[in-house]
């Protein structure tokens, strides 16, 4: 029973999108329930996981491996540790507040999009839970789909560039990152320049036998050119500059519950995609960018800080709420990757939580430009003003969330940022200093847009604006109180994955 | 009588039909040729069914078969019922074209 | 029965502030949310003094945070002396600051809100105090800021407020980073973020070699950042006067018992890991910040902004105390300045209360010019230079007779901060301070403490003279606003009473006894016996390790500390008369200060002399001091300016090099290869498929016409074709 757990929960949408597909288009509040029982499903069996998961230990649990396409040796291969039930958590979550923050605001072809949505959830469970590198491919890939017509239909006016360009940047990375898969797999039986028993597409299979000695994995030059082929594809998920400029686009034109996923879930993707396979499969490739040797050793961590002192600088200079929203995005995403080159306790599992909180956080921004947007028609910063007279229950939520996205202590966003430059500055001491102006330029450009928006006197336009209503706080209050939760508990999560996190840094540290 | 004189018998009713059928102006009379085949192939059954060696059953006597002549009346009762059909034909293609001359209702030509 | 209370003394005013949040989520509010608060406040107070005597054990709770594999972070309650005074001090002023809102904000409509901001307030600034590590310490730290923004931007409707509430978070964040730069400097090489224990920083900082003094020095630095930032001093004190704009109440809440108390509160606690180069530049912060503020303050009208440069020096006579190695002073200072301030505070929201009806008239007023302005928001902001009339001290006057009870106690409070002799608290602190600083001056021969004693104790004359031109311009003489007077009136009495419990606790008999009985002990600093600085001096001995100690007899105190007892042995800054220079400093200190006093009678009580006649003939020294030394114009003029351009270029950059780059790629791509291919797809490939399509369809077009429809055209094909099969089957 237990088994087939992690299997219901990754297939459960899919069937979700079948029963959707077959209900009448015309009863819409149906096809909303039904899709909302349908993401409800997996929360659930999340949640159970999440409790049950043995954290005592650092083996992967649950896993199911049963042959799929024996000519290539690929396997239906799932499980979970620390990190992907903690990823996996915050995936089914967000399903069911997607779903609620599109109750209203989809005026056309509801069914589909429903229908789409869910095919999504199915895609980034599956990515979540893969262990398997075909698998993970295609599951990768199977979230592309379902993004680009979910933006290029429901979006904004500019919504077809905005997802054509979404589509090729991610389909330019993935294709970097199938040649990679390709070579790992043509080389995964050579050892000594024989081949010896048969290839394999197995993930941990794979990170074991690249130990080995002599093997071909374990080649540092070969390490170095696949770690690169997956770095891009992954780089452009997350999105680390210079592939990052799909990303306002796409959130700006993409409706919110889209939003809310693409920020939350998506780009945690190249993140968690780096952790499980560049890190842990190719360690002495990454040794090449983080050693801190000359400017290839310090390339990534040179990276994390242009992510985040750059995308600062940007956000400080929109005018357009939810873009302002994506660029803080992008900065608070160079955390993680700063986390990532310090390839310590503290970075490593600081940046994993920053991936969690991120989730968290960015969703609800989202959710409030949301909030916000389904009022007023529009996303101008400069256009609002003295809202917080008007609205102070969604004042007092959005000052939460803006207060947790730029890194005040007692608040989950700290944790996961403290930790990861704590972890960053014992390797890259001058970088980490320099990437504590994205702190105070985050505090800028957050406290200035509340400033802009709730400060200040009433904008008469605005007198009539109607309070946040109950099932857009229903939407927020779950993340919020995880905000506050993990923000004064973080061991909750630590505990989760920090087993997990020890086992990559004995293998990230040669 | 030998077999050949059925068989010459049959060979001029069948070149009689073939002629008919191929010479005629009127579906009637082609009608009529192509009873005429079909009766030669009657007879060219009853008549081998007649002349071809018996074989010997279990005991030892000579096994005569029917199989010709029960042939030979499914092919009567087949004529019967293609010269109704045709016939039909024939009336629907009058009342369409207001002729029965093969020649004149050409509508598939190419 | 520690860790109970210190729960107790945390939680109540949370409870009280989460109580709000609750109910607020429901669209509701608690009926009596300021009982609520005020209560908690009380039963903190409570707890509070309860644990008076309850010090015997200094680490009661210590519990795992975080851990990461090999590495734990711990959160825990450390409780000493100091703690426990502080936790009396905030408690304290906190909740007479309740009950003087009580009155104060009546009828206002956020009146609810104001008080669960309070709560909250005081409860970030107690985890702050009981924390046992830097970390805790840091998010009690950061919480403070928070709600500091949410008190000062308190009538956000106002955009001076919603400014300055910005500008005191972003200002304080400044400082935070260096903080954070420092946690990580120590976390780095100690792996730890405790400060005390056997495996806390405190413990590791003894075992530092020599040439990691340096370092050592820079982390020290860069902690004292943070306290730079939210205890406003030089250059990082734009945000105090500024935040003047929340309600008065908040204002005393800030400057006497919360936020900027936990820089002094920090620096204090960080005492051991500080080095002789870091002490020295926490000095001359200090000394900088004492007379710049100082030389403000003077030519100020508000009634508030006077008080809050006031406050922004008196800081810097703490800093400079605990800089100069007089760690008892500077806590002592803290204490009184904390009951005094606080007083001055909520005497100065009585003068404006009694103001009201005025204030909510100007309200009005101001709401309309908010309007016209409403689109000219930017990070830039143009500040304070208009002064709300019922907090201009030139409408003020004669208010003595109108306010007995506040005239009253205001004065003691001045009195107090002008250090006039044995009376009152403040002058027992402010001596300690200038007594430590030329004790530590005479003791290192020291030239820099030479110059911070003179610096400071003219910091000390300035300070009785602006002390007093506010008492003079607000009480005394004749009223220069007849209307506003006429409709000025005494407060009520849940604003008096707090006034007077404060002034009671300025006198020196209620605050003084904990320091002269040696309550506090100056904690162990490792490195300190190696002044470098001082041996800049040809005469000094520099082969003395113990050298900065030995004149004085601390040594013996120190040993004994070292062992870890608490000894009976006092600690000796707060003693008066103890060695010449403490006499000496007692002696000028008196003397500028009556100095400073009989000046600001003339000026501006007997009028021998108009402040207007000496502004004029120093003109450009009145046009610096009147402008603040141009902080502010630097900050918004360069650094702002410069920031938002920056961020304006980035995002440029970001729209038209790298997004122009990718769109770029993709015209490229589309114009010059998909042309190509294009050409070559429509013309080759297409071209070969039509070609097909093209001659089936002229071959078709010949076979057709074998297609005659003649039925027996058809038949006689067949025939042929049947006679043709045979013919060949027979010839072959």
């Amino acid at each position: 029973m237990d088994q087939i757990l992690l299997s219901l929960m990754i297939f459960v949408p899919l069937l979700g999108m079948v029963v959707v597909f077959l209900l009448p288009n015309d009863r819409e509040e149906l096809i909303k329930r039904v899709a909302l029982a349908f993401t409800l499903i997996p929360l659930v069996l999340a949640v159970y996981l999440f409790i049950d998961y043995n954290k005592s230990s650092a083996e992967t649990q649950y896993f199911v491996s049963v042959p799929w396409i024996d000519t290539f040796h690929i396997n239906y291969h799932v499980g979970i540790d620390g990190l992907s039930v903690t990823l996996l958590l915050l995936t089914a979550l967000l399903g069911p507040i997607c779903v609620l923050a599109s109750w209203r605001n989809i005026e056309k072809g509801l069914k589909a999009y429903m229908a789409l949505f869910l095919l999504l959830e199915t895609g980034m469970l599956g990515f979540f839970a893969s262990l398997d590198l075909f698998l993970f491919f295609v599951f990768f890939e199977l979230t592309l789909l379902p993004m680009y017509f979910l933006i290029g239909v429901w979006g904004g006016p500019r919504r077809e560039y905005a997802a054509i360009k979404f589509f090729l940047y991610t389909l330019f990375g993935s294709v970097l990152m199938l040649v990679a898969i390709i070579a790992v797999y043509l080389r995964s039986n050579i050892i000594n320049d024989v081949a010896e028993g048969l290839r394999t597409f197995d993930i941990p299979e794979l990170i074991q036998r690249a130990t080995v000695e002599g093997h071909a994995l374990g080649d540092s030059k070969f390490q170095m050119w696949v770690f690169l082929g997956f770095f891009i594809g992954f780089a452009v998920k997350v999105p680390i500059f210079p592939f990052h400029t799909w990303l306002p686009d796409a959130h700006v034109e993409a409706p919110t519950a889209i939003s809310v996923i693409l920020a939350g879930v998506l780009l945690k993707m190249g993140t968690y995609g780096f952790v499980r396979i560049n890190m842990a499969m190719f360690p002495e490739g990454l040794d090449y960018f983080t050693n801190g040797d000359g400017f290839l050793g310090h390339s990534l961590a040179l990276l994390g800080f242009i992510n985040i002192v750059y995308g600062s600088f940007c956000a400080l200079a929109q005018t357009d709420f939810k873009k302002l929203v994506a660029y803080s995005s992008i900065g608070h995403m160079g955390f993680v990757i700063l986390g990532l080159a310090a390839r310590n306790a503290e970075g490593i599992n600081g940046a994993v939580l920053q991936m969690f909180n991120h989730g968290v956080i960015s969703a609800m921004l989202f959710l409030l430009v949301g909030v916000l947007y389904d009022r007023a028609h529009h996303r101008e910063i400069n256009g609002f003003g003295g809202l917080g007279n008007r609205m102070p229950i969604y004042t007092g939520i959005t000052t939460l969330a803006f207060m947790a996205s730029l890194g005040l202590p007692g608040l989950s966003g700290f944790i996961g940022e403290a930790l990861s430059l704590f972890g960053a500055f014992q390797e890259f001491p001058l970088l980490t200093i320099l990437s504590t102006i994205g702190i105070v330029v985050g505090a800028a450009y957050f406290l200035w847009t509340l400033q802009r928006v709730f400060l200040g006197a009433l904008n008469p336009k605005y007198e009539e604006l109607p309070e946040i209503n109950r099932r857009e706080i229903l939407t927020l209050v779950p993340l919020g109180i995880l905000t506050i939760v993990l923000g004064i508990w973080p061991n909750i999560a630590i505990d989760m994955f920090s087993k997990s996190v020890t086992n990559l840094v004995n293998i990230v540290s040669i | 009588m030998s077999l050949q004189h059925y068989l010459v018998i049959s060979s001029i009713l069948f070149t009689l039909g073939i002629f008919a059928v191929l010479t005629r102006k009127n579906a009637i009379s082609i009608l009529m040729g192509i009873e005429l085949i079909l009766n030669s192939c009657n007879l060219n059954f009853v008549a081998f069914s007649r002349f071809v060696e018996p074989a010997k059953n279990i005991v030892g006597r000579d096994d005569y078969l029917l199989d010709g002549q029960i042939i030979a009346i499914f092919g009567i009762v087949l004529a019967a019922a293609e010269a109704a059909v045709f016939l039909a034909i024939i009336l629907a293609i009058y009342r369409e074209f207001g002729s029965i001359r093969p020649d004149e209702v050409d509508t598939l030509k190419g | 029965m520690v860790v109970p209370l210190i729960s107790i003394i945390l939680l109540a005013p949370l409870a009280a502030f989460t109580i709000f949040a609750l109910f607020g989520l429901a669209k509701r509010s608690f009926p009596r949310q300021d009982i609520l608060s005020t209560a908690a406040m009380l039963v903190a107070l409570g707890c509070s003094l309860y644990l008076l005597n309850e010090t015997s054990d200094p680490k009661p709770l210590t519990v795992e945070w975080l851990s990461l594999g090999s590495i734990t972070l711990s959160m825990g309650f450390y409780l000493d002396s100091v703690t426990v005074i502080m936790l009396i001090v905030v408690t304290l002023v906190s909740s007479l600051v309740h009950i003087f809102s009580i009155g104060y904000m009546h009828g206002d409509p956020r009146y609810p809100r104001f008080f669960a901001f309070l709560s909250l307030f005081s409860f970030s600034m107690l985890f702050l105090v009981v924390s046992d590590n830097l970390l805790g310490i840091y998010i009690g730290w950061e919480l403070v800021g928070l709600c500091s923004y949410l008190l000062i931007g308190f009538w956000f409707e106002k955009d001076s407020a919603a400014n300055a509430c910005k500008k005191a978070f972003l200002t304080t964040r400044v400082g935070d980073v260096g903080m954070f730069i420092g946690m990580m400097m120590l976390f780095k090489q100690f792996d730890t973020l405790s400060l005390y224990g056997t495996d806390g920083i405190f413990e590791a900082v003894r075992t530092l070699e020599a040439g990691q003094i340096a370092w050592l020095s820079a982390a020290g630095i860069l902690i004292f950042c943070g306290a730079v930032g939210k205890s406003a001093q030089v250059p990082l004190h734009t945000w105090l006067p500024d935040a003047m704009e929340g309600p008065t109440p908040v204002s005393a809440l800030i400057h006497a018992a919360t936020m900027v108390a936990a820089g002094v509160y920090l620096v204090a606690r960080m005492f051991p890991i500080l080095t002789p180069s870091s002490s020295l530049v926490i000095a001359y912060v200090g000394g900088i910040t004492a007379i710049v503020a100082a030389t403000i303050a003077i030519v100020r009208f508000d009634i508030k902004r006077v008080l809050a440069y006031s406050t922004v020096s008196q800081l810097g006579f703490m800093m400079l105390a605990l800089g100069a190695g007089s760690y008892v002073a500077g806590l002592f200072h803290l204490t009184t300045h904390a009951f005094f301030k606080a007083l001055l505070f909520l005497g100065s929201g009585s003068v404006i209360h009694a103001f009201h009806a005025m204030h909510a008239h100007h309200d009005e007023e101001h709401a309309d010019d908010n309007e016209d302005e409403h689109d000219n928001h930017s990070l830039v902001h143009e500040h304070g230079s208009e002064i709300p009339p019922d907090q201009d001290m030139r409408n003020m006057g004669g208010l003595r007779r109108k306010m007995p009870f506040t005239f009253f106690t205001m004065l003691i409070a001045t009195l107090s901060i002008s250090g006039v002799p044995f009376v009152f608290s403040g002058f027992w602190s402010k001596d300690a301070i200038l007594g430590g600083v030329l004790e530590r001056a005479m003791g290192w021969n020291s030239v820099h403490h030479y110059i911070l004693f003179g610096v400071v104790l003219l910091a000390a004359g300035i300070t009785a003279f602006y002390m007093f031109r506010l008492i003079f311009m607000t009480f005394f003489g004749e009223p220069r606003n007849q209307e506003m007077h006429d409709m000025a009136h005494e407060s009520p009495w849940v604003m008096v009473v707090p006034l007077l419990i404060l002034a009671a606790l300025s006198l020196p008999v209620v605050n003084k006894w904990w320091f002269k009985e040696g309550y506090i002990n100056k904690p162990y600093q490792a490195h300190v016996h190696e002044p470098t600085h001082a041996q800049l001096r040809p005469d000094s001995k520099t082969g003395d390790t113990n050298f900065g100690f030995s004149n004085f007899g601390i040594s013996e105190a120190e040993a004994a500390e070292e062992e870890g007892g608490h000894d009976t042995e006092h600690a000796d800054d707060a003693h008066h008369g103890h060695g010449p220079a403490h006499t000496i400093a007692m002696v000028l200190s008196i003397i500028v200060a009556g100095l400073g006093i009989l000046l600001s009678w003339l000026f501006y009580h007997k009028r021998r002399f108009t402040a207007e006649s000496v502004a004029t003939t120093f003109r450009p020294v009145y046009t610096l001091f009147w402008n603040k030394y141009y902080f502010d114009e630097f900050y918004n003029g360069v650094l702002v300016a410069l920031t938002v351009w920056k961020s304006r270029l980035f995002a440029k950059f970001d729209l038209s090099i790298i997004d122009g780059i990718v769109n770029g790629v993709a015209t490229i791509t589309r114009a010059i290869f998909a042309a190509f291919i294009g050409f070559f797809d429509n013309r080759v490939i297409d071209g070969i498929v039509n070609r097909v399509a093209k001659v089936i369809w002229s071959v078709g077009g010949r076979v057709r016409r074998i297609q005659t429809g003649a039925i027996q055209t058809y038949l006689f094909v067949v025939l042929g074709g049947i006679v043709l099969i045979i013919l060949i089957f027979r010839v072959l």
